[in-house]
């Protein structure tokens, strides 16, 4: 995959990433990554538009025992993506990872609304559509032995997300302003596998028509990729 | 306490994305639990035991993550009072109406007298 560098070094913190002194520069930016992770996928969906480097060292999504060893001084809340910048600085969340990365190129809005509008999106993002979608494909995916009563709170919180994306994107080309950008990209990353979650898209013809229009972006990697 | 401290952001736009950070934690760790859970007390509302459990270790959960990340600091970003602590202040200092005891959060109990110390501050109730 361009400009994506998969390791197979030992996942040994600190050999790299830092010393006692402090941060050290590396080559390239190093993200702790889980390849099953849309929101990790965010992250390695931008850097292949902007041809940015990006080593992934891999974190178990199933077992989570060895995060407070591995990336317990990086990120207080010991989540996926976890960006380690090339000069030794952590940056947790995936949201704030894609914005950071965005500024100055055209996936960040300048203007001070679209900024406000495309953050506004990734907020919704993590609250109605990440927990619901993300946590039912993770349900169907790992096959967690979740109750029917959760998975029906999930499926009925999930299309309730859903149907506000609809709305939102309904008579338009992109989520802000007339270019595909950080908002897209946030949202993309679990809509477009919403029905591993047992979502269906059927109802929500602009989301689908909008997925398609990401997926052929320049650059696009898959989520498998 | 933290090996690094974090260094001082450049630009305008580098506190920008580092104030972004703490607010989407708190749309995803906080808010769901301790607005929820304030929500339920409130109104009166009795959830199943299962829900109400699962907010409670949600939300201490999303408790210890905000210790963590305030551990030797006196602001989340930078050195000073930013959108990141007005965002996660909105539910955290209310979090005892939801049931949350912040004992257990010495680093929290500081920062929240940091920031009702600010010029300025209005109370919820205000």
């Amino acid at each position: 995959m361009r400009g994506l560098h998969r390791t197979a070094l030992p996942t040994r913190r600190h050999t790299r990433v830092t010393t006692v002194d402090g941060p050290v520069r590396c080559a390239y930016m190093l993200m702790y990554n889980s390849a099953v992770s849309g929101n990790c996928y965010k992250v390695r969906l931008l850097c292949a538009h902007l041809g940015l480097p990006l080593e992934l060292r891999e974190l178990d999504v199933v077992d989570r025992s060895n995060r407070p060893a591995v990336i317990g001084d990086l990120n207080p809340a010991l989540r996926v993506p976890t960006l380690i910048l090339e000069d030794g600085r952590p940056l947790p969340e995936s949201n704030a990872i894609i914005t950071y990365l965005a500024e100055g190129t055209d996936y960040l809005p300048t203007d001070r609304y679209d900024r406000a509008r495309a953050l506004g999106w990734m907020m919704f993002e993590q609250y109605e559509i990440e927990p619901n979608i993300a946590v039912a494909r993770f349900w169907n995916l790992f096959d967690v032995g979740a109750s029917p009563e959760q998975h029906a709170g999930k499926q009925a919180a999930g299309r309730k997300g859903l149907e506000a994306l609809e709305r939102g994107l309904t008579g338009k080309e992109w989520l802000v302003g007339d270019r595909y950008g950080v908002a897209d990209i946030s949202l993309y990353a679990y809509t477009h596998v919403a029905y591993e979650g047992g979502f269906d898209l059927e109802e929500y013809p602009w989301v689908q028509a909008w997925l398609g229009r990401v997926a052929s972006q320049a650059g696009h990697i898959k989520i498998t990729d | 306490m933290r090996a690094r401290e974090p260094p001082p952001e450049a630009t305008n736009a580098g506190r920008w994305i580092l104030g972004t950070k703490p607010a989407f934690f708190e749309q995803y760790e906080i808010e769901p639990n301790l607005a929820v859970a304030r929500f339920f007390k409130l109104f009166d509302l009795e959830p199943p035991e299962g829900l109400a459990r699962q907010k409670r270790e949600s939300g201490r959960k999303g408790l210890e993550a905000l210790e963590r990340g305030l551990t030797g600091k006196e602001f989340l970003v930078g050195d000073r009072y930013t959108v990141a602590d007005i965002s996660l202040y909105g539910y955290t200092h209310v979090a005892h109406e939801g049931g949350f005891d912040l004992e257990p959060y010495p680093w929290i109990r500081a920062w929240l007298d940091r920031v009702a110390a600010q010029p300025g501050h209005i109370r919820i109730t205000d």
